[in-house]
């Protein structure tokens, strides 16, 4: 990742709703925290909007390195919003590696939207691997939060698709 | 009126071209015209109204299905349509590609026994014959948790159609490259009982004999052919498919592992 990468990564996270990412591909890591992330963690030392830390690799071949999606580690939390207890928030996992659908086909609106009520065995995406189509049911009743991954975007297995409040319904 | 009873009138009615067919704990659903047999399925699971190896097969579909948003367009009454849903409750996740391999391969001896030019299965699971596809295979499966609840396998074999659409240069059928009609009700037997075979390899988790078969049958598997990798043609040659289905290419002398959208190949005939 060279430094425009990371420039255009703190823009992102700036106007996204992501208060840290962590990103791992191969020996290089980074990981970007918003205010409200230090602030909700009780870390009051800190002013500055982003605060880029851990370590940055430092070699030239790492920047040009393709990026493997097998390599990537991608963690996103959810932005603790008006310091308020998210914890009781539930997550959805990836059950696998795939390409991430969130509705039926291009054409089609999406299965679910952040507001909706859903129940066990509602639809709420469909995760590609090979050609294996797999609609992700709903285990829980809830209200749906957080859509974390866009649209037709690559998902490692166990992260994080969605966040269910249960305490909703 | 309950739901079951439903689906009583539904059978009786609607049993058209294969209704002679009886398999030892197989129910099978036959309808003159539905949009997607596949799509027919999913209603039915949401009624619950569907069993374990149930087979739904339509003479004509309005909507057929192929991968993502993508459709599958076949003849009324020419061609096998069906799907044959699962619940493999036994196999995990991590190893649903060994679902995929096993179809292709019941599907791929099923053809077979129609013609006698080699029937091919094209990485992940298109079926060739004659450099021309003559048959897919859809997946749907149903997640729940860490667990596949239903998987819905969507196959269309093109047998009796004569003419393809411009826009399918690659498309062919049983009837064109043999020069003869034939029933389809034996090309489903056929299809269903080979189906049926494989899915008892995957429950006695014969994985490594699933494994090895699908790849002799694998078009390119061990030959150097060119393929398309970063704008690039490069020659390489398929060693492995890794348990997730990818394809392990070797290229040079180091082999590497490629996802679907990742490469692709150049198959040296045109009309391919």
């Amino acid at each position: 990742m060279d430094f425009k990468e990371i420039k255009e990564l703190i823009k992102l996270v700036d106007k996204s709703n992501i208060s840290e990412i962590k990103i791992r591909r191969g020996d290089f890591r980074i990981t970007l925290r918003t205010k409200e992330f230090t602030e909700a963690i009780g870390n009051t030392k800190t002013r500055q909007n982003i605060i880029p830390i851990s370590t940055v690799a430092p070699s030239m071949a790492q920047q040009v390195a393709p990026a493997t999606p097998q390599n990537e580690e991608t963690v996103v939390k959810a932005k603790k919003e008006n310091s308020e207890d998210l914890s009781h928030l539930i997550e959805v996992k990836s059950p696998m590696v795939g390409t991430f659908y969130r509705s039926p086909s291009p054409d089609k609106p999406p299965f679910i939207n952040v507001g909706d009520i859903v129940n066990p065995g509602d639809k709420l995406c469909i995760i590609e691997a090979m050609k294996l189509f797999n609609e992700i049911d709903a285990e829980v009743s809830g209200k749906i939060v957080k859509v974390l991954i866009d649209d037709t975007s690559p998902v490692e297995f166990d992260q994080a698709l969605f966040l269910i409040d249960p305490n909703t319904v | 009126m309950s739901g079951k009873f439903n689906l009583t009138v539904k059978v009786q009615k609607l049993l058209f071209s294969i209704n002679h067919i009886k398999v030892k704990g197989v129910t099978i659903i036959s309808y003159k015209q539905l949009d997607s047999t596949n799509e027919k399925a999913k209603m039915l699971i949401a009624e619950k109204m569907l069993k374990d190896k149930t087979v739904i097969v339509a003479d004509e579909q309005l909507a057929g299905k192929g991968q993502y948003g993508s459709k599958w367009i076949a003849e009324p009454r020419k061609n096998l349509l069906m799907s044959i849903v699962f619940r493999p409750g036994f196999l995990r996740i991590d190893q649903q590609f060994f679902l995929n391999m096993a179809i292709s391969l019941a599907c791929r001896k099923a053809i077979n026994n129609f013609t006698s030019e080699k029937v091919w299965i094209k990485w992940p699971n298109d079926l060739i014959l004659q450099h021309k596809k003559i048959g897919g295979i859809l997946i749907e499966q149903m997640i729940t948790g860490q667990k596949i609840d239903y998987s819905i396998i969507g196959i269309g074999i093109n047998v009796n159609q004569q003419n393809f659409p411009d826009a399918l240069p690659r498309a062919s059928s049983l009837l064109i490259i043999e020069n003869k009609s034939f029933l389809i009700h034996d090309i489903f037997h056929e299809l269903l009982s080979n189906s049926l075979n494989n899915y008892e390899q995957l429950q006695a988790q014969n994985y490594a004999e699933i494994k090895q078969d699908y790849l002799n049958h694998l078009l390119g598997f061990g030959k150097t052919q060119n393929y398309l990798w970063n704008d690039k043609r490069i020659k390489g040659m398929i060693e492995d498919i890794d348990n997730n289905g990818k394809l392990m290419l070797r290229i040079e002398d180091k082999v590497h592992s490629f996802g679907l959208k990742d490469i692709e190949w150049i198959p040296e005939s045109k009309n391919l």
